[in-house]
């Protein structure tokens, strides 16, 4: 019934070609009117359904709190220079303060303000470290103003006692005795420095002053409150963008304009490089990679796609007619894409090149049949009816079945991809509408008027004879040794089997991205060199008290390194701090300011320096007696730098000790102040979120007052091992916990469980058709055949160039399939069409359609493998592969295995 | 053993044991640490060790001197009756007090008790590089152990070789590092804590000696009766089998006392005259 159905509409086709060319036309017209009003969504948010919690979870942060994808800016000297660390913070102070000031940046941190926090948070301490920094206070006050002050000998005496006393101090423990021997060691290289370069020293006063000593006491960070590595030579400035949406658009505008903000500040003082990092810069290169890929691709693709088809059909005019019946298709399919969904997403907007590659099979094959039947020698509506009663069922199934396959993407289970099976599936069935429909009548209209014409027989169409006579001998040696190619197939199949065992899924997306990419870099570099991370999970709570139960929650967790919240400026236990704080009220007063006058005494230093180096000479002999190395070390490290001290107090002239009298009163000033500062941190009363600074508010609570808790991973979220881990213990942490880690591995699940549920219905599917088609269980799995054995050629040949499956390669499974069946029905039609006639004449037949529309399908899905992205050449390179491995496997294997087993002749 | 004395330093209050008890002298010429500091931890060895001997409760006092005079002189008095000693001491002084060693100790950490000669790196090939240098460290205390048992085995050092005693080892450490004339013995604890030290790359350990006892127990001028003397022998090797025994040794930085090995005692003590 279906034959009778198609053989009449045939009829009517070729009986009034203009009328279905008008109708074509009126319908391509009114299709591209429709797709130009198509709209383009370049927003990653868009790829997964709005109802999907977690991605509701995500969205619903990012609307509240613009600092959870922030930009990432790297700032460092230029290779090979040795900067001084203060010269890299003023910089980068002054590029903050500049981002800071572009429209298209909400808010810049870039350093914990560790002054401010001290002098207002002594209570955000732990109890047991505020004991601990008063005990230092005490220690370190006297210490310091005798050493940076005025170094008279009966300061520096006093001092060396209390430091001989902590250092070889039989009462404390060996650590306590190296912490102290430790500050030691630190305090005289303070008086060296100040006694090498006192302006030097006093201009750090101002950056590392009492208040970082303490800070460093306290656990903060090394870098005086800067987002450093730990070698402290890169600082990083987190951009919480002004707009969050995370379209394209908007990511591209915040990171240009960082960008030049960034160049321009380098411009002015050079020596310094700036990198991009974090999801937007992350997202603006690789989308800049796909853009370039993609124009680069395409024209790969269209030129050689036009180039096989202008050389194959000699009459170069049918190759024309194939394109525009093909254009035709896919603009039908653009027209389809608008009353479906609208838009196009990120992936849906790769179907077009998976039309052109697909598409243009269903017009070789009725096309080819054409001119091999001998076009323009009997009447040409007869010779079009012929090639499409030979062809048209076979391209019919074929085309179902792909788009079959195709459909079942929509398992995936993930928006973006089941936009993708809609958009190419149907766009699949209007290029085979196309070619079923108007070909034949552009074949019918083209014939009459060349007849009209009188334009006979060309050379082109004599170059065609030859293409029958090299198909006829090829066809003949196709199958001249059955028994040893059926068996070396065989062989092929069973190691490829084997070897597929070994292909694993990688989840790493940042293997997708273009080599090199400074974002990735960058990442890499924050990752493993710093306690940063540009990407982590979050946790909102209503309640400041509610971060408490985050914190303890997360401790011994082996992949969460720590939870930065407000928890660290807030008061811990007030009750318990009070009376450390009183204590150091009470003992930072004692403290008499000098008033001395003058500056150093030369002789009376080298005195008490002489008398210092003795002291220590001792201990470190005791020491050592006593078989406590490390302290003796400490000791001699200590000893050294005071014979330096010594040695330089010795040598000074004149303007070296001018040079030290002018800088005492500036030390005497900063330990005025930090005597003062040190005062009112102790008068503070306990702080609340409202006390806070502004970079610390902004950074750790959203916009409607909640309170936030980053939960910092302990290792690379990209890891896809450490990811499953991080991502259980940050839902044991809080159910509410969200983030890109955590959105990333709950899609990366629902896309290869929808995986494989789709590859398992595409392929019943598929072979429904098939069923349908045939009527038989013999032919059906018959034309299965090539794309089961192509499949798993394809797994060992990417087994033997060590690719894996990963989010970008993972559609090629149903593309192939899709794709791949087609040889098989066109094969099994001619057999069941002319298998009595011998195998050679069932491959002269089809053969050369199958070779064209395959090597188009190559060249137009080979051409993602010249993609800088690798996440595109990966593609790129199975589908070239699986395509190959069907062309090889329906043209070369089948044939002889059905004549090695006797079922045709050869 | 003696450097418990550091450990125990700022232990503020001084005892001075009754006149009535028999007493045990710990003599370590060049340790650190004082009589003083060191007291407390003599009162509780003196207390664990009668107990352990199945003395009478109080029936032992100790008392600890890092110098060789004071140590010298407090042996000499009639109530003293046990001598801890370093062999250094020994050979130079057991014939004049008249110790009678019964038992050796080893101190925690000190493996076999071998000496070990460090000097600046490469300026030390052969015994015969010495000429002129000084040799200096503990064991110097008896130049003749320096000469003898612990360097005969490399070879006869030169005439005009200097060996000079000193508790001041670091800084003869330090002054080798910049290249003064100088060989430093080191026991093995002080090897270990060799690498800690700012100049250690510019050291090397040159020679080692064979195996030989640390400090030696006592009986001095035969004051301790038979019985006492037998008990007493008895009962501390094996001492740290027990918790308590060994938390006692562990006081003092003991390992364990042992059977002394008269013939190579007296080996020793041959080659250093």
């Amino acid at each position: 019934m279906f034959r009778h159905l198609t053989s009449s509409t045939l009829d009517r086709i070729t009986a009034h070609p203009k009328r279905v060319l008008a109708a074509f036309l009126l319908l391509t017209a009114v299709a591209v009117l429709l797709g130009a009003r198509i709209e383009f969504r370049d927003s990653r948010s868009d790829l997964a359904a709005a109802d999907d919690p977690e991605q509701a979870r995500f969205q619903k942060l990012i609307d509240d709190f613009n600092g959870s994808e922030a930009l990432v800016v790297a700032v460092e000297p230029v290779a090979g220079v040795d900067l001084d660390p203060l010269v890299l913070r003023r910089f980068t102070d002054e590029l903050a303060k500049r981002i800071g000031r572009l429209s298209v940046v909400d808010t810049v941190f870039h350093r914990v303000e560790v002054e401010r926090l001290l002098v207002g948070s002594l209570w955000s301490l732990p109890p047991q470290d505020l004991v601990r920094t008063v005990d230092q206070v005490e220690e370190l006050l006297p210490g310091l103003q005798a050493l940076l002050g005025r170094f008279g000998p009966e300061a520096l005496t006093r001092f060396i006692d209390n430091m001989m006393q902590s250092g070889a101090g039989a009462a404390l423990t060996p650590e306590d005795r190296e912490e102290g021997i430790g500050r030691l060691v630190e305090l005289l290289a303070v008086q060296k420095r100040f006694l090498e370069n006192p302006e030097e020293l006093v201009s750090r006063l101002e950056h590392a002053g009492l208040m970082q000593l303490l800070a460093a006491g306290a656990g903060e960070s090394g870098a005086d409150g800067y987002l450093a590595t730990s070698d402290g030579r890169t600082l990083f400035l987190f951009v919480s963008p002004a707009d969050t949406s995370d379209a394209l658009p908007a990511q591209r505008a915040l990171v240009d304009a960082v960008r030049q903000a960034a160049a321009l500040l380098v411009l002015e003082r050079p020596g310094f490089q700036i990198g991009l990092t974090g999801q937007p810069a992350l997202v603006v290169e690789e989308m800049a990679a796909i853009s370039t890929d993609t124009w680069k691709t395409s024209a790969l693709a269209i030129a050689g796609v036009l180039l096989l088809t202008l050389l194959v059909f000699r009459w170069k005019f049918h190759a024309v007619l194939v394109l525009a019946a093909l254009a035709t298709g896919v603009a039908l399919a653009l027209g389809a894409v608008y009353l479906e969904l609208g838009y196009l997403n990120l992936i849906t907007s790769s179907f077009i090149s998976t039309l052109i590659g697909v598409g243009i099979a269903y017009g070789i094959h009725p096309v080819s049949e054409y001119e091999l039947m001998g076009a323009h020698t009997v009447p040409p509506e007869e010779s079009v009816k012929k090639a499409y009663r030979h062809t048209g069922a076979a391209v019919t199934t074929a085309g179902v079945t792909t788009a079959a396959a195709f459909f079942s993407i929509v398992l995936m289970d993930f928006k973006g991809f089941a936009e993708l099976g809609v958009v190419a599936g149907g766009g699949v069935l209007l290029c085979l509408l196309s070619a079923l429909v108007l070909l034949p009548a552009l074949l019918v209209l083209h014939a009459r008027y060349r007849r009209k014409r009188g334009v006979g027989r060309t050379r082109a169409q004599v170059t065609a004879a030859m293409d029958r006579l090299w198909l006829e001998r090829g066809a003949v040696y196709a199958c001249r040794f059955p028994r040893t190619v059926s068996v070396i197939a065989l062989m092929i199949t069973a190691a490829a089997l084997w070897s597929a065992f070994g292909i694993r899924f990688d989840t790493n997306i940042l293997k997708l991205v273009p080599a090199g990419l400074e974002s990735v870099r960058y990442q890499e570099k924050m990752t493993s060199e710093s306690e940063f991370s540009p990407v982590f999970s979050v946790v909102a709570v209503d309640r400041p008290d509610e971060l408490e139960a985050i914190r303890s929650g997360a401790e011994g967790m082996d992949s969460i390194l720590r939870v930065d919240s407000l928890l660290r400026f807030l008061p811990v236990d007030p009750d318990r701090s009070s009376g450390p704080i009183k204590r150091l009220a009470t003992l930072v007063r004692s403290v008499p300011v000098s008033d001395a006058e003058g500056g150093v005494d030369a002789a009376g230093l080298l005195e008490a320096l002489s008398g210092l180096a003795d002291r220590l000479a001792d201990a470190a002999d005791d020491a050592f007696g006593a078989g406590l190395g490390g302290i003796a070390g400490s000791l001699e490290e200590a000893l050294e730098t005071v014979e330096d001290s010594a040695a330089l107090v010795q040598s000074a002239g004149p303007e070296q000790v001018a040079r030290w009298d002018a800088a005492v009163p500036l030390v005497e000033t900063w330990l005025i102040q930090a005597r003062a500062e040190l005062i009112a941190a102790s008068e503070t009363v306990p702080p609340g979120p409202s006390d806070l600074p502004e970079s610390i508010r902004s950074r750790f609570m959203t916009r409607s007052g909640r309170f936030l808790a980053f939960l910092q991973p302990a290792g690379d979220v990209f890891d896809p091992r450490f990811l499953e881990g991080y991502v259980k213990e940050c839902r044991t942490v809080s159910r509410e916990s969200t983030g890109f880690p955590i959105v990333f591995h709950h899609m990366s699940r629902r896309i290869t469980s929808g995986f494989y549920r789709a590859v398992a219905v595409g392929a019943v599917m598929v072979f429904l058709v098939l069923l349908l088609d045939y009527r038989r269980l013999g032919p059906a799995l018959l034309a299965l055949v090539p794309l089961l054995v192509g499949m798993i050629w394809m797994l060992g040949c990417m087994r033997l160039l060590n690719l894996q499956f990963n989010f970008a390669n993972l559609v090629a499974v149903p593309l192939i399939i899709g794709v791949g069946i087609d040889n098989g029905v066109h094969i099994v039609h001619r057999l069941l069409y002319e298998g009595d006639e011998g195998m050679s004449i069932v491959l002269r037949h089809t053969g050369r359609a199958i070779l064209i529309a395959s090597l188009t399908t190559m060249i137009g899905f080979g051409s993602l493998a010249f993609a800088s992205h690798r996440g595109m050449s990966g593609l790129g390179l199975i589908l070239l592969l699986g395509v190959g491995a069907c062309l090889i496997t329906s043209t070369v294997v089948l044939p002889n295995l059905l004549v090695a087993t006797g079922r045709v002749r050869r | 053993m003696f450097r418990t004395a550091l450990i125990l330093m700022l232990c503020l209050v001084p005892a001075v044991p009754a006149a009535s008890q028999d007493c045990l002298v710990f003599c370590a010429p060049g340790y650190p640490g004082t009589t003083d500091e060191a007291q407390p931890t003599m009162d509780r060895f003196a207390g664990g060790l009668a107990a352990a001997a199945g003395w009478e409760p109080g029936g032992l006092a100790a008392v600890y001197y890092p110098s060789g005079p004071a140590g010298l002189e407090r042996l000499q008095t009639p109530d003293v009756v046990l001598a801890m000693v370093t062999l250094p001491f020994y050979l130079k002084h057991g014939e004049t007090l008249k110790l009678d060693p019964v038992l050796a100790a080893v101190a925690a950490g000190e493996g076999d008790g071998a000496w070990s000669l460090v000097a600046a790196r490469d300026r030390l090939k052969q015994p015969g590089d010495l000429s002129g240098w000084t040799v200096t460290g503990l064991p110097a205390y008896h130049p003749g152990l320096v000469r003898g048992p612990v360097l005969s085995g490399w070879g006869d050092l030169p005439e005009d070789t200097e060996l000079k005693f000193t508790s001041r080892v670091l800084s003869s450490l330090r002054k080798a590092s910049r290249g003064e004339n100088l060989a430093v013995l080191l026991d093995k604890t002080q090897v270990e804590a060799l690498p800690s030290l700012p100049y250690a790359e510019s050291l090397e350990v040159v020679y080692r000696s064979g195996p030989m006892p640390t400090s030696l127990l006592c009986v001095v001028d035969g004051r301790l009766p038979e019985e006492r003397r037998t008990g007493l022998i008895r009962s501390l090797p094996g001492l740290e089998d027990s918790a308590a025994g060994a938390a006692l040794l562990e006081t003092i930085r003991l390992e364990r006392f042992v059977a002394l090995d008269r013939a190579a005692l007296q080996r020793i003590a041959g080659a250093s005259d």
